[in-house]
């Protein structure tokens, strides 16, 4: 996942050795240089006393605020994943997990945020003809392919105002989620180690460079399932996530994107979907203080009777809609509010409730 | 018969191997049972490939550009070709052919090809081609079937393709005819019609025996099996009559009024052509004048043709054209009579233009009309010491005293087509009252209300579809443009003199700023992007031959056009019914 | 030093382009001989003899049509639906 190598790339910034180097660096050395020979010119003195110290004022909502930006990230997704754990079902000996969940704090212990049952091997197999013919599609799709590599959010400004200068908290929040979304689904693909389609065939010849990771679920389909729900519910916290509308199309059409591209069967997108809307759910009332379902998908009842099946919108309405038997989705409990998360998404809403201004 | 009368129309022509075809396409050593005619064709189709049911099939006929017969979608579930024929009109003869020119492939000979194709003797679809005769880069022609997105290739697979998993594709046997490669080499395109018609006559022949052949294989009456017949020609003239007089719009108006009885009936799909916006169409009456800008760099020669009003008896007296070049006060034409050519020549005697002084005669006794064609020679020749024609705005007028009607102008298409390097130009017609851009920006789509330019947008069909029986095929975009009520189609594509964008619309482009649908390539499994009135022709084709398997015998071509309207979704406003465009993956 | 005038571009006087015309036969064909030398010279619109290409033709429209016999090359050329007398 891309997005979150650029990311790390910023938080190299720990090192500022590295900066030595560069011309950046050579302007740093005089700075400090210049700043040494002023101190010498007028400290006046090389023992020092302190004055009294005041007392703090600011909460750590306050604090977190004036924190930068990239630091105050890091604190928030510790926050959210303060509440969260993963475990796998996995044999012994096995070398890959039967199934993997991530469950989050409830009230009488940990309940289930978002689990899988990956596919079979032989399920991943029979997809193959259904990847091979949406390369159909590449021409048709390729410029969205190759931009959605690096970029999602644009593609959502586009259906509704984002403006980064109006929008900071909005584009703060929703970095932040998509950062947690790649941790969670990066952890349930290593667990799961699905193959990627061009295992199965050299025909596939994927559009882009296959990712070095498992194939179920797709990143790209939890985070454009992510942004919809987040983006849904940070207009309205008690609205139903409806299929039929604009965002979910995006989402779905980045999903589906990923098959044209040859890189992920339709059932990775159906898994993603469910994890991004779960996601977006639990993030929502983290910071809202409501409560949050979960959901349990069975990739082993995706493809029925050894009939793969496609993903798209449709597919998406009717999961949840609760009409899918390889879906479930459990109860909303109540979830335990995260304060510093809960600020962030306050002044997003809060910038969200003031777009008319 | 007008089938003979095209050929001696073109006599003088044929006469000279070094038209078209290269010589070495000619067969020299002509059998006795030439076309192999009169015999029983059992090479035509495996029996695999036979429709279930022949009672409830039609067959696809393509005449283009470099088909490729091997690729899959033109195969059965057990790899069996649904080519009953192809015809590859410029390949070398083979020493037993009984063709006069070119070779011929029968449905058994391609399965023996697909089998050497399955067991890895011929490694794959280009060595199939070159084994089979249709590529080969050492004999200098345009080695238009080695292109990896060939127009044939495309207007086959739209017309004709099905998933060799589709049982649906065996009810559509294919006769194709490839034509030379030459011809779409040649800018102006008007060297066609021998070839067009050896390949519409090459493809009723076949397809008789082909009835003959199921017959004796499924225990019918002999003829009494008439599959019919939906041809697809996506090529196209820019300028003539439109009026249906032309020998090649004759015969296909005959063909589908009353073909051979032992065959089903015969139906002609064209496409409208592209030139919508290309102003090459206008109107003059007598007395009115236009400019016929020439290009300069232009090494070819360029046309433009002028045609009279209908006239209820033979012109006494020809009417006069006053052409002038750039720079020059005009020269008048003094014809004579029909048949009469002129050279206009500079002041040093050397010829820059010629023109040509024609009489048609309308089918059924409609009337006659005067023609005169203008052909110029190249303003940049190939070598310095050839004459050239000065480049610019040429003066066309019609003189005041000539007939009083409609006098239509047409310049004939002259560009170079992709893969076909020529330094061709096309010319077009000039008036400053013709509008290229609306006032609030975008272009128009059609001639705009006011007063009229004398250039038009209207009438720039093909002009081999003025016949009353062809099927002329619009391009239509998937999705139309929300502002306007002007729903006629895509922006280039022809329209009727009445200003309908043919007589059916199938979709040629997603939207107005992305242009083109998805088309197989010549290679299986390859898809490329095409646009034009080109692919919305062979989906009329593929449409209008499933109709009739399913029994629908239509008397006109206006009960083909309702017979669209009921299976069309209703496009607002729209005065051509446009074809549902199959969409294979949802869009999200 | 003198200019000499230039004559202004002029058709010539009309030939007949065609032995025997009728509708259909093509001006581009006539050019396209003519600048390729394949006019008969002196006997301006003879065509050349027919050859086996336009028999084949002509054998073609037989077989394809169902027609057997007959001259093909005479019937289809006279009649009033393609007589250009006035």
């Amino acid at each position: 996942m891309s997005i979150l190598n650029a990311k790390n790339a910023k938080n190299a910034k720990n090192a500022k050795n590295a900066k030595v180097l560069d011309s950046d660096g050579l302007a740093d050395v005089l700075l400090a240089e210049a700043l040494l020979r002023a101190r010498d010119g007028i400290v006046g003195t090389a023992h020092l006393t302190g004055d009294a110290p005041g007392a703090p004022t600011l909460d750590q909502g306050e604090r977190l605020a004036r924190m930068s930006a990239d630091y105050r990230e890091a604190v928030l997704i510790a926050e959210i994943f303060e509440d969260l754990s993963f475990e796998t079902d996995q044999p012994e000996d096995a070398p890959v997990a039967d199934a993997a969940r991530w469950l989050r704090r409830g009230d009488d212990g940990p309940i289930l945020l978002a689990g899988f049952h990956p596919p079979s091997a032989e399920d991943f197999r029979n997809a193959i003809p259904l990847v091979g013919g949406y390369a159909d599609l590449r021409d048709d799709r390729m410029a969205e392919i190759l931009v959605q590599t690096q970029d999602l959010i644009p593609f959502f400004a586009t259906l509704q105002p984002l403006e980064p200068e109006r929008c900071r908290r909005i584009h703060e929040m929703l970095e932040v989620a998509m950062s947690v979304a790649t941790m969670a689904v990066m952890r349930i693909k290593l667990a799961l180690g699905c193959p990627r389609p061009d295992q199965f065939s050299s025909r596939i010849q994927p559009l882009v460079d296959m990712p070095a990771h498992g194939a179920f679920p797709s990143g790209h389909a939890t985070q454009s399932f992510l942004l919809a729900g987040l983006l849904t519910l940070l207009n309205d916290p008690g609205a139903r996530l409806n299929a039929d509308s604009q965002m979910f199309r995006m989402a779905s059409r980045i999903a589906v994107n990923r098959t044209v591209a040859g890189v992920h069967y339709p059932a990775d997108s159906a898994a993603g979907a469910m994890l991004g809307v779960a996601l977006a759910r639990y993030l929502a009332a983290r910071g809202g203080g409501q409560k949050a379902g979960g959901v349990r998908m069975d990739g082993r009842q995706w493809a029925q009777g050894g009939q793969t099946r496609d993903f798209h919108l449709g597919e998406f309405a009717r999961m949840m809609a609760g009409d899918d038997p390889a879906v479930r989705f459990t109860a909303a409990n109540p979830v335990r509010p995260a304060p510093l998360w809960g600020w962030l998404w306050s002044q997003a809403r809060r910038e969200r409730n003031e777009r008319w201004s | 018969m007008i089938a003979q009368a095209i050929v001696s129309a073109f006599s003088a022509f044929l006469a000279d191997p070094g038209g078209l075809l290269p010589p070495d396409a000619l067969n020299d050593d002509l059998q006795d049972n030439l076309w192999g005619a009169g015999t029983h064709r059992g090479d035509l189709l495996n029996d695999a490939a036979i429709p279930d049911d022949p009672t409830r099939a039609t067959i696809i006929a393509v005449i283009d550009d470099a088909i490729p017969f091997a690729h899959e979608m033109l195969r059965t579930a057990d790899g069996h070709s649904r080519v009953a024929a192809i015809w590859a009109q410029d390949a070398r003869p083979t020493p037993d052919s009984d063709l006069p020119f070119g070779r011929e492939w029968p449905g058994r000979g391609i399965d023996a090809m697909l089998a050497r194709l399955r067991d890895g003797t011929l490694p794959d679809e280009d060595a199939l081609y070159r084994a089979a005769g249709v590529l080969d880069y050492g004999r200098g022609l345009r080695p238009s079937a080695g292109y990896a997105g060939g127009h044939g290739a495309a207007v086959a697979m739209l017309a004709a393709g099905f998933e060799a998993a589709d049982p649906t594709g065996r009810d559509h046997p294919v006769i194709a005819v490839s034509l030379p490669s030459a011809l779409t080499e040649d800018s102006m395109g008007v060297s066609a019609p021998p070839y067009i018609l050896a390949a519409i006559l090459f493809v009723i022949l076949r397809a008789r025996q082909l009835c003959r052949h199921i017959e004796d294989r499924r225990g019918l009456t002999p003829h009494s099996l008439r599959m019919p017949v939906v041809i697809n020609i996506s090529y196209g003239l820019t300028a003539g009559p439109r009026d249906g007089s032309t020998l090649l719009e004759q015969l296909m108006d005959a063909l589908s009024r009353a073909g051979p009885h032992d065959l089903g009936p015969v139906r002609f799909v064209l496409p409208m052509g592209n030139h919508r916006q290309a102003m090459l169409c206008g109107c003059l009456r007598p007395g009115q004048g236009m400019i016929w800008r020439l290009q300069p760099g232009d090494q070819t020669d360029s046309a433009v043709e002028i045609w009279g009003p209908v006239l209820t008896q033979a012109p006494a007296r020809p009417f006069v054209l006053h052409l002038a070049l750039p720079g020059s006060p005009p020269a008048a034409t003094r014809f004579t009579h029909e048949g009469q050519v002129s050279i206009l020549r500079d002041g040093t005697g050397a010829e820059i233009a010629r023109a040509y002084y024609l009489i048609q005669r309308l089918p059924e006794g409609r009337g006659w009309r005067e023609g005169i064609t203008v052909i110029a020679m190249p303003t940049s020749p190939e070598s310095p010491a050839d004459p050239w024609a000065p480049p610019g705005n040429w003066a066309l007028r019609i003189d005041a005293a000539a007939r009083i009607g409609d006098y239509e102008i047409s310049v004939q298409r002259d560009e170079s087509i992709p893969g076909y390097p020529r330094e061709a130009r096309q010319s077009m017609l000039i008036d400053p009252g013709y509008r290229i851009w609306m006032d609030g920006g975008g272009m128009w789509r059609d001639d705009p209300q006011g007063p009229r330019s004398a250039v038009r947008r209207r009438g720039t069909l093909n002009a081999y579809g003025g016949g009353t029986e062809t099927l002329r095929a619009g391009a239509a975009e998937w999705q139309q443009p929300l502002w306007g009520t002007q729903q006629n189609g895509s922006i280039y594509s022809g329209l009727h003199g009445d200003g309908g964008n043919g007589d059916v619309q199938a979709v040629a482009d997603r939207s107005s700023t992305v242009a083109g649908i998805p088309v197989a390539g010549r290679d299986s499994g390859s898809v490329r992007r095409s646009a034009g009135t080109s692919v919305a022709a062979p989906q009329l084709t593929r449409w209008l031959a499933r109709e009739m398997a399913a029994g629908f015998r239509p008397d006109s071509r206006a009960e083909v056009i309702a017979q669209a309207w009921t299976a069309a979704p209703v496009a607002g406003g729209a005065d051509a019914p446009v074809l549902a465009y199959a969409l294979k993956y949802p869009e999200y | 030093m003198e200019l000499t005038p230039v004559a202004s571009p002029a058709f010539d006087a009309p030939q007949d382009a065609f032995d025997d015309y009728r509708p259909g036969m093509s001006p581009y064909i006539h050019r396209w001989l003519d600048l390729n030398g394949r006019l008969t010279a002196g006997d301006e619109g003879a065509p050349p003899v027919s050859t086996r290409t336009e028999a084949a033709l002509r054998g073609l429209i037989d077989a394809a049509l169902g027609q057997t016999g007959g001259s093909p090359s005479q019937d289809d050329l006279s009649g009033t639906a393609y007589s250009a007398a006035p």
